[in-house]
C-alpha cells in the first residue's frame, strides 16, 4: 500500500495539452476517483500513472519511489480496463494467474491466492471457463480478481462498470467500496458518472479539458464547488444557472433581474460587495427550489412567478421543469404531492441562503471566508 | 407471386449456383482420380468412361516405386515446411510492427510489401537467379525457401497485419501492467489470438510453395533436388520406347500430391473459422 503523487505533472500531444500541470496527492489507502467529461484528461492521467502513456513533464510518485521513467511492470500497480481485457485464450484460472507467474511468485503461492480471490469474488466455479464463457457480471469480477491477486501497491480503474447494465452496475459499485474497505489498497478510480464518483469517492478530483478543478470530499464539492464548472457537473439534475446584476437599492445589496429581483444573505453580501454593479451567474440546485405553498416562513422578497413546463414524476419526487419571465429555464425538485400541471404558473421560493455565486467570467465561485481561507490552505 | 415461392425458386438456383461451382472446381480432381487407376488401355477409350470398367491401382505401386518421386517428395515436404515456418515467423513480426504501432513510413512500407506480390515471376527470375548463384544456393534447396518467400511474405504480412490491427490494445496493455515484457506480450497474448490468421496463412504460404513450378525448374538442377511438380513433369515412361506419356503415372502422383493439403485443411478448417477473439471484450 501506497500513496499516490502527480506532481506537475503535463501531457502534451504537440502543443496541444491534454492533461495540464496536475498535481495532486492520494494519501495511503484511500479511495479517490478522477472524474470530468469526455476529453478532461482523466484517462490519461491514470494512464501515466500506469506507465502506459509517457508523461510529458512533471512526476508520478507511488509509495516513495518516484516511477516516471519506469515501465508498467516495475510499478507494482494493477489495473481494471473497461473492457475488462480479459485474455480470451487463456482459463480463467490462467487470466488470474498470468501476472503472478511473471513475477516468479511460487507454483503452490499462485494457486492459493488465486482460488482464495476467485472465492472472495465467487467466481470459484468458473475457473476452468473461457471468458467467453461468461457473463458480463462475471467478466467484470474476473477482471477485478486478476488485480486483486497480485496484491498491488495501488489499484487503477479506467470506468470498470461502464459495460455493465444499469442494475448489475449498482451492484458491483457497492462490491468495490466492501473490496476496498476490506483490502485498504489504495485505488484511483476514473469515470464520467458524476454518481459513480459521488458514492464511491473518499475524495473526488474533478477534471475539466485537462485542468484540476477541485479536489475534496463528495459533500464538499457538492456544497462548497469553487467554480461553475464544478457546480454544473456534480449533482444531477445539474444546478441551474442565470444571470443577475449586484446593485444597491435603497442601501442594501440585492441582485437585479430584468423581471424579478432577489435579497442577498448577510454572509453573502461582503463577497458581492466587491461585484457591485456586475452582472454574476447565480446558482441554485434544483432541490433548494420550494414552492411557496409548501412553506410560508421563507422571505416573501425572494419569490418569484414561473410557469411550469414539464412535470416528470419520478414517484418519490418530481422535477418541475420552469420558466421564468426573463426565459432562463429552470429545474426543480419538489415532493410528488404537490399539485403542478403543464402550463401552471406558480411562486417558487429561492431560499437567499441558498444561493451561489459566481464570476460571469472566471467562473470561480464568490464566497465568503471560508472557501479562501481554505484555498490558501490547499 | 407469393413470399414463399418465390423463396423456393431463390434456394433452387441458390443450390443450382453451389452444384456449378462445385463440379468447376471438383471435377478435375475427379479426373485424376478416375484416370490414375484406369489401366492405360481405357485411358483415351471413347464413349468417356466415367469409371473404369477394370480399376487398378498400379499406376501407384509405379509411382512409389519411382525413388526420384520419393526424393521429391521428401524435398518438397522440407521447402514448403521451412517456407511456411519462415514466413510465419518473419511476416508475424513484420505484421506486429506494421499493424500495433504507428510510425512514419508505415503506410509506404505495407504498399511496398504490397506491389511484391505483382511482379509475374517470370519478370524476377532472371534477377533470382543470379542473386542464387552469388549466394552459392544453385541446385540447393536453400534456394528455393528463400525464393519462395517472395510471394508468400506479402501475404502473410497483410493479413497477419489487419489480425494484429484488429486486436484490442487493451488486451496488450493488461499485459504490461500485469508485468510482461513487450516480447512477452507479443508471444504470449497477441500471438495465439493471430492463431486463426497464423493458419490460414500458414496453409496458404505451403500450398503455394508446394505447388511452385517455374523457380524449382529453373533453381535445381539434379534429379535428387526436384521437388514434387517438376518431379511428375519429368516422369519418363517405361513404355513407348520413352516417347509416350505416362498419363496413368502422373495423375497417380498428382493424387498422392494432392492428399497432404486436403487433409491440413480439413484439420485446420475449424481452427480457420474459430472467432478465438470473442469474449477479449464486452460483447
Amino acid at each position: 500500500m501506497a500513496r499516490v503523487v502527480f506532481d506537475h505533472v503535463w501531457k502534451r500531444y504537440g502543443n496541444n495539452a491534454v492533461v495540464e500541470d496536475l498535481t495532486l496527492e492520494v494519501p495511503d489507502g484511500e479511495f479517490v476517483v478522477l472524474v470530468g467529461p469526455s476529453g478532461s484528461g482523466k484517462s490519461t492521467a491514470l494512464r501515466m500513472l500506469a506507465g502506459l502513456e509517457e508523461i510529458s513533464q512533471g512526476n508520478v510518485i507511488i509509495g516513495d519511489r518516484v516511477v516516471t521513467g519506469l515501465t508498467p511492470k516495475d510499478r507494482d500497480i494493477a489495473m481494471v480496463f473497461q473492457s475488462y481485457a480479459l485474455y480470451p485464450h487463456m482459463s480463467i484460472y490462467d487470466n488470474l494467474a498470468y501476472g503472478l507467474k511473471l513475477h516468479h511468485v511460487a507454483k503452490p503461492d499462485i494457486d492459493r491466492r488465486v482460488r482464495e480471490a476467485a472465492s472472495f469474488l465467487g467466481i470459484a466455479e468458473l475457473l476452468d471457463r473461457k471468458p467467453r464463457q461468461l457473463s458480463g457480471g462475471q467478466r467484470q469480477r474476473v477482471a477485478l480478481g486478476r488485480a486483486i491477486v497480485r496484491e498491488p501497491q495501488v489499484f487503477l480503474m479506467d470506468e470498470p462498470l461502464s459495460n455493465l447494465d444499469a442494475k448489475l452496475r449498482v451492484q458491483t459499485r457497492a462490491e468495490i467500496i466492501k473490496l476496498h474497505q476490506r483490502l485498504g489498497t489504495t485505488t484511483i478510480y476514473v469515470t464520467h458518472d458524476q454518481v459513480e464518483a459521488m458514492t464511491m469517492g473518499d475524495r473526488i478530483a474533478v477534471l475539466n479539458q485537462g485542468r484540476l478543478q477541485q479536489f475534496d470530499t463528495p459533500d464538499r464539492l457538492y456544497h462548497h464547488p469553487v467554480n461553475s464548472f464544478v457546480a454544473g457537473f456534480i449533482g444531477s439534475p445539474a444546478m441551474n444557472f442565470f444571470q443577475m446584476r449586484v446593485q444597491d437599492v435603497e442601501g442594501q445589496l440585492k441582485l437585479v433581474g430584468e423581471h424579478f429581483s432577489l435579497p442577498v444573505s448577510a454572509e453573502d453580501a461582503s463577497a458581492l460587495a466587491a461585484h457591485r454593479d456586475e452582472e454574476v451567474t447565480v446558482g441554485i440546485r434544483p432541490e433548494d427550489i420550494v414552492d411557496r405553498r409548501l412553506d410560508g416562513r421563507l422571505p416573501a422578497d425572494a419569490v418569484i412567478p414561473v410557469k411550469v413546463d414539464v412535470v416528470e414524476t419520478l414517484g418519490p419526487e418530481q422535477y418541475v421543469y420552469l420558466e421564468t419571465a426573463a426565459g432562463d429555464t429552470m429545474v426543480a425538485r419538489m415532493p410528488p404531492d404537490i399539485p403542478l400541471r403543464a402550463g401552471n404558473t406558480v411562486d417558487v421560493v429561492l431560499p437567499p441562503d441558498r444561493l451561489y455565486f459566481f464570476d460571469l467570467t472566471s467562473g470561480d465561485a464568490i464566497r465568503g471566508e471560508e472557501v479562501e481561507s481554505l484555498a490558501e490552505a490547499g | 407471386m407469393g413470399t414463399a415461392s418465390r423463396r423456393t425458386i431463390g434456394s433452387i438456383l441458390f443450390y443450382l449456383l453451389l452444384a456449378v461451382i462445385l463440379v468447376y472446381i471438383i471435377f478435375p480432381f475427379y479426373w485424376a482420380v478416375r484416370s490414375s487407376i484406369a489401366p492405360n488401355s481405357e485411358l483415351f477409350a471413347t464413349p468417356v468412361q466415367y469409371w473404369p470398367s477394370h480399376a487398378t491401382l498400379a499406376n501407384y505401386r509405379l509411382v512409389f516405386q519411382n525413388a526420384d518421386f520419393i526424393d521429391a517428395l521428401r524435398n518438397s515436404a522440407i521447402v514448403a515446411t521451412s517456407v511456411t515456418l519462415a514466413s510465419l515467423a518473419v511476416g508475424a513480426l513484420g505484421a506486429y510492427a506494421l499493424g500495433r504501432f504507428s510510425f512514419r513510413g508505415r503506410r509506404p512500407v505495407l504498399y511496398l510489401v504490397l506491389s511484391m506480390t505483382m511482379f509475374p515471376q517470370i519478370a524476377v527470375l532472371g534477377a533470382l537467379y543470379d542473386m542464387v548463384n552469388r549466394f552459392g544456393l544453385y541446385n540447393r534447396l536453400g534456394a528455393l525457401i528463400l525464393t519462395y518467400l517472395i510471394f508468400t511474405l506479402p501475404f502473410t504480412v497483410w493479413v497477419l497485419t489487419s489480425f494484429f490491427q484488429a486486436l484490442p490494445h487493451e488486451l496488450e496493455e493488461a499485459a504490461y501492467v500485469d508485468g510482461a515484457s513487450p516480447l512477452q506480450a507479443f508471444y504470449q497474448i497477441l500471438l495465439p489470438l493471430a492463431a486463426p490468421g497464423m493458419v490460414t496463412t500458414g496453409l496458404l504460404a505451403f500450398i503455394a510453395a508446394w505447388n511452385e513450378f517455374l523457380f524449382a525448374l529453373s533453381f535445381m538442377q539434379t534429379p535428387d533436388k526436384r521437388t514434387v511438380p517438376v518431379a511428375i513433369f519429368t516422369f519418363t515412361p517405361a513404355t513407348g520406347g520413352g516417347f509416350e506419356i505416362p498419363w496413368g503415372q502422373m495423375m497417380a502422383a498428382t493424387v498422392v500430391v494432392t492428399v497432404p493439403l486436403i487433409v491440413l485443411t480439413l484439420i485446420f478448417q475449424r481452427r480457420i473459422l474459430a472467432g478465438l477473439t470473442a469474449g477479449a471484450v464486452k460483447g
